[in-house]
């Protein structure tokens, strides 16, 4: 399930399968992911919580715990590099340049004990040098809309968007050309959220640099993302032009999905419309993971997993044996 | 913050002065009368023993007693040794200095050796670093300080004569110049030894866990996916965050850690507070008990004082609702 | 019933704790000593003998002290008084902590606020320098210094308890309880109090460590009764002698070290058991 856009291809992952493997037991987090983000490219990944988006997310930074989370299969490459096999040092030529990452929460995850300053300081003295920092910095926080006053203060004494715009700085003072943003603005109140989006628009378009924009906000996602990934139980099930997916959707979660967006949001990113619960992860899945809540599932189905099969223009593609061929010709 | 810092100061001067208090009563109120102690176990003839009493204002109602007492203690007066018929402040300020000369640096020594370690336990996620810090812990907690430096005093004194067992210089040629500081280093080397050994039980403990939590707190993240090499996080974000429980700690452990060096310094005879404590002890010297008592707890006091005040600054978050104790 | 499958769990729990396990057995044998001990020695334990100062190794197997008293025997005396002074006093100090932390805890409002006040006064008092002063002052005696350690002690256990009976107060059952009628003081005895108690006798188990501790440092600083074997006045004489008999220093105080080390180990791996939060 290659992405549709060609040229140099900042990120590309293919058939990943990662777990979490601890005390003899094991969670398989994401099974079989595959997705690809072009320079300059816009690209979304939507699912609900524990579909192992963020795991995605972490595991392309080498931020998952080590010994812990094992990719046991599948590859990851970052500007053409292979990087599945890195470990220890060899992430610091990936982590910030080329790829940098903004978290949900930025109040834990930034360092409550070190002002502001010195912590977007830290991310230009790696990438750029000590000299830079103090023009740099300035830069940064002009870049992120804030008042260079801040560079002063400590995390605690701004405000949630504040705050998110100060993870921004640093993640763009290591000049990326890909940002991943997991849940960039889950904690955020709307006005806030509103705002930092269209911050995020501003952004790529004066740095050109490619975005990975990780939320269970279908909302979100159509209006930042020129191609979206639907991720279900550790599985990307569905990709192509973001309208494409969103308006014809092929994937009966994804229509689930669509629909729900429409209707009601739950407040703990969950959505009301699809029936079941999601699958549990102890085990991989052999099947589509979404037998269990599928109403059109059929015995084909029961079988074998389906694979990512063309469902429309513009490299729209489904894992879904709905849209197999033989399954149209036998209807 | 000038809230926090009043609350703190409120308290401290409220806590001192119930230390009086009880310094006071310790010597009024226990069996083992003072004049007795006094005028020795030779039966006094009773007007001696009355004008002693009076002397010393005995005959005084028990509120008249406590009042005075505080009154002096505001000026500075603490009384007179019963042994040296030296004033007791005096006594005590002249020893404080030498107890501290072996106190703060092993203090030091400790924090230092047993943050490393438990950074380096955090970061290696090494079982074997960790089960040494947990040993030290607990045997730190476990044996008798002072049995601690009879040992080093049997090994390295008596069986290998590496090091003086006992004093602070040697008597016949302390030397001077390098060869002074060189002798004191040598007298030094044994009592830092143990007492180190002491504090680093307090130290290792807290700094594990602290450091552990810390190393899995959300920002080490962030720091990370900065590109940071993994020593820099570990040193700058996990060590920062992770060393303000173990300040907290030996702050509020000065009773803790002045305990050990008394006992350190008999062993070793340095001499000390604990020196003049012991001698206080075996004389019943009771206004130098009671006012190495009031001296000391004050000085708690000030430690947990100065701990609250600087946890403050370490800390800019400064969770007053948390009471200051972590 | 629950009571007594909660019991067994726990006894389940510690046979999986190796070093739980191995230090319970050795205060268990430290117990049977300090009851049998001096009943089974050859002679009377304090007979002064013929042969002072006999490095180990021979006749008397640990040597002999300054009044050729045997170190084996006096090791075996002083159990008694180290177990019991330390048993004693953790017991009164977690009954008084336990009690007051209840409480507090219970009743909360100004009550609360004026014990937890009393318990920190006491625990910045350093407590050790005012434990000599009182026992140097007031003279030496077990019941004393058990007193003493129960009153300076007490703070710690108070603030558990009182964090456990807040705790297990916000439980679910206890307001289902309440519900029924019963009367407050039968909730807080009957219900809060067992299922806060855990944690409190973990940490009373650190505070016979602690107790012993104390005890052996007081009767090393000769505040100790002449009348009485213990481990701290053998350290005590053994100061005395180490350029010429180090045993008389080294076993006293490997068996404080041994000793204290099992009940902390003891309490340990206690905490971990009974803790709230591991419901493995």
């Amino acid at each position: 399930m290659t992405g549709a856009a060609g040229g140099g291809a900042i990120l590309e992952v293919h058939a990943l399968h990662v777990t979490y493997e601890s005390a003899g037991r094991a969670v398989h987090a994401v099974q079989d992911a595959s997705l690809s983000v072009a320079e300059g490219e816009a690209v979304g990944i939507a699912g609900e919580s524990g579909c192992g988006k963020s795991t995605l997310a972490r595991v392309l930074l080498g931020l998952v715990p080590a010994g812990i989370a094992h990719i046991r299969n599948g590859r990851i490459a970052i500007g053409g590099v292979d990087v599945t096999g890195f470990a220890g040092r060899d992430w610091e030529q990936v982590r910030g340049q080329p790829v940098a990452i903004v978290f949900q929460d930025p109040l834990s995850f930034l360092n409550p004990v070190m002002r502001v300053g010195d912590q977007i300081g830290e991310a230009v003295r790696r990438h750029d040098s000590a000299a830079a920092v103090p023009a740099r910095s300035a830069e940064l926080v002009d870049l992120v809309r804030l008042q260079r006053s801040v560079l002063r203060r400590y995390p605690h004494e701004l405000s949630g968007g504040m705050r998110q715009r100060v993870m921004l700085a640093i993640a763009l003072g290591c000049r990326p050309r890909l940002l991943v943003a997991d849940e960039p603005t889950t904690a955020l109140d709307a006005t806030t959220e509103a705002e930092i989006l269209a911050l995020l628009r501003e952004l790529r378009r004066e740095l050109g640099m490619a975005m990975l924009l990780i939320s269970h906000d279908l909302g979100v996602l159509r209006w930042n993302c020129d191609r979206i990934y639907i991720m279900y139980a550790g599985h990307t099930v569905e990709s192509g032009a973001t309208a494409e997916v969103l308006s014809r959707p092929a994937h009966p979660y994804t229509r689930g999905l669509a629909g729900a967006a429409r209707l009601a949001r739950l407040p703990d990113g969950h959505f009301a419309m699809i029936g079941g619960d999601v699958p549990r992860l102890e085990r991989p899945a052999r099947l589509c993971p979404f037998l269990s809540r599928c109403d059109a599932a059929m015995a084909r189905c029961r079988e074998a997993m389906p694979p990512a099969l063309p469902a429309g223009a513009n490299g729209h593609q489904a894992r879904c044996w709905l849209i197999a061929p033989a399954h149209r010709e036998a209807i | 913050m000038a809230r926090y810092i009043g609350a703190r100061l409120t308290w401290a001067a409220a806590m001192v002065l119930g230390i009086a208090i009880v310094a006071f009563l310790i010597t009024h109120l226990l069996p083992g009368n003072p004049v007795d102690a006094l005028v020795g176990d030779f039966p006094a003839p009773p007007e001696y023993v009355s004008k002693v009493r009076h002397l010393f204002g005995l005959d005084q109602p028990l509120p008249v007693q406590l009042w005075l007492y505080l009154v002096n203690m505001a000026r500075g007066n603490l009384g007179f040794s019963f042994l040296s018929r030296q004033p007791v402040l005096s006594l005590v300020l002249a020893r404080a200095g030498t107890t501290l000369l072996l106190m703060v640096p092993s203090l030091i020594l400790a924090s230092l050796i047993g943050v490393a370690m438990a950074v380096r336990a955090a970061a290696s996620h090494g079982r074997m670093l960790d089960s040494a810090l947990t040993a030290v812990s607990l045997i730190g907690y476990s044996i008798p300080v002072f049995w601690l430096g009879q040992i080093l005093v049997v090994i390295f004194a008596v069986n290998l004569g590496w090091l003086p067992a006992e004093g602070i210089r040697s008597l016949r040629e302390p030397g001077s110049g390098i060869g002074a500081v060189l002798d004191f280093l040598r007298h030094f080397a044994l009592p830092a030894f143990c007492i180190t050994v002491y504090y680093l039980a307090v130290v290792a403990r807290v700094a594990r866990s602290s450091m552990v939590e810390m190393l899995h707190q959300d920002f080490v993240l962030t720091a990370r996916a900065k590109g940071l090499s993994e020593r820099a996080v570990l040193w700058r974000h996990v060590l920062r965050n992770g060393l303000i429980p173990v300040i907290t700690v030996i702050g509020y452990n000065f009773g803790y850690s002045l305990t050990g060096a008394i006992l350190t310094e008999t062993v070793f005879a340095w001499p000390g507070l604990g020196e003049l404590f012991v001698t206080a002890i075996a004389n019943r010297d009771y206004p130098v008990l009671s006012g190495i008592f009031l001296l000391a707890a004050i000085a708690v006091v000030l430690a947990n004082l100065a701990t609250d005040l600087l946890y403050a600054a370490v800390d800019p978050r400064v969770r007053i609702a948390a009471g200051g104790r972590a | 019933m629950m009571r007594r499958s909660a019991a067994w769990s726990w006894l389940a729990g510690l046979v999986q704790r190796p070093a739980g396990i191995g230090s319970a057995l050795f205060i268990l044998l430290l117990l049977v000593v300090a009851l049998l001990g001096p009943a089974v020695l050859p002679r009377h334990p304090l007979a002064l003998g013929d042969q002072p100062m006999l490095p180990p190794g021979g006749a008397y197997f640990l040597g002999t002290d300054d009044l050729g008293r045997s170190v084996v025997a006096e090791l075996i005396l002083g159990v008694r008084v180290s177990l019991a002074v330390g048993i004693v006093a953790a017991l009164a100090t977690t009954v008084v902590g336990l009690l007051v932390g209840a409480i507090a805890g219970y009743v909360g409002g100004l009550i609360d606020t004026v014990l937890m006040r009393i318990a920190e006064f006491f625990q910045v008092m350093p407590t050790f320098i005012l434990a000599v002063a009182i026992i140097a002052l007031a003279g030496p005696g077990l019941t004393r210094v058990i007193a003493v350690i129960a009153l300076l002690s007490w703070p710690q256990t108070a603030r558990l308890a009182r964090g456990e009976v807040l705790r297990v107060g916000q439980l679910d059952f206890i307001a289902a309880v309440r519900s029924l009628g019963i009367p407050e003081w039968r909730i807080l005895l009957g219900e809060v109090i067992p299922n806060a108690i855990g944690p409190v006798i973990a940490l009373g188990m650190l505070i016979v460590g602690y107790a012993i501790l104390l005890e052996a440092s007081l009767g090393y600083l000769g505040l100790s009764s002449p009348a009485i074997v213990s481990w701290g006045r053998m350290l005590s004489v053994g100061q005395r002698y180490l350029f010429s008999a180090w045993w008389l220093s080294v076993f006293p105080g490997l068996a404080i070290l041994a000793t204290v080390l099992a009940f902390n180990l003891l309490g340990d791996a206690l905490a971990d058991l009974l803790s709230p939060r591991s419901t493995t």
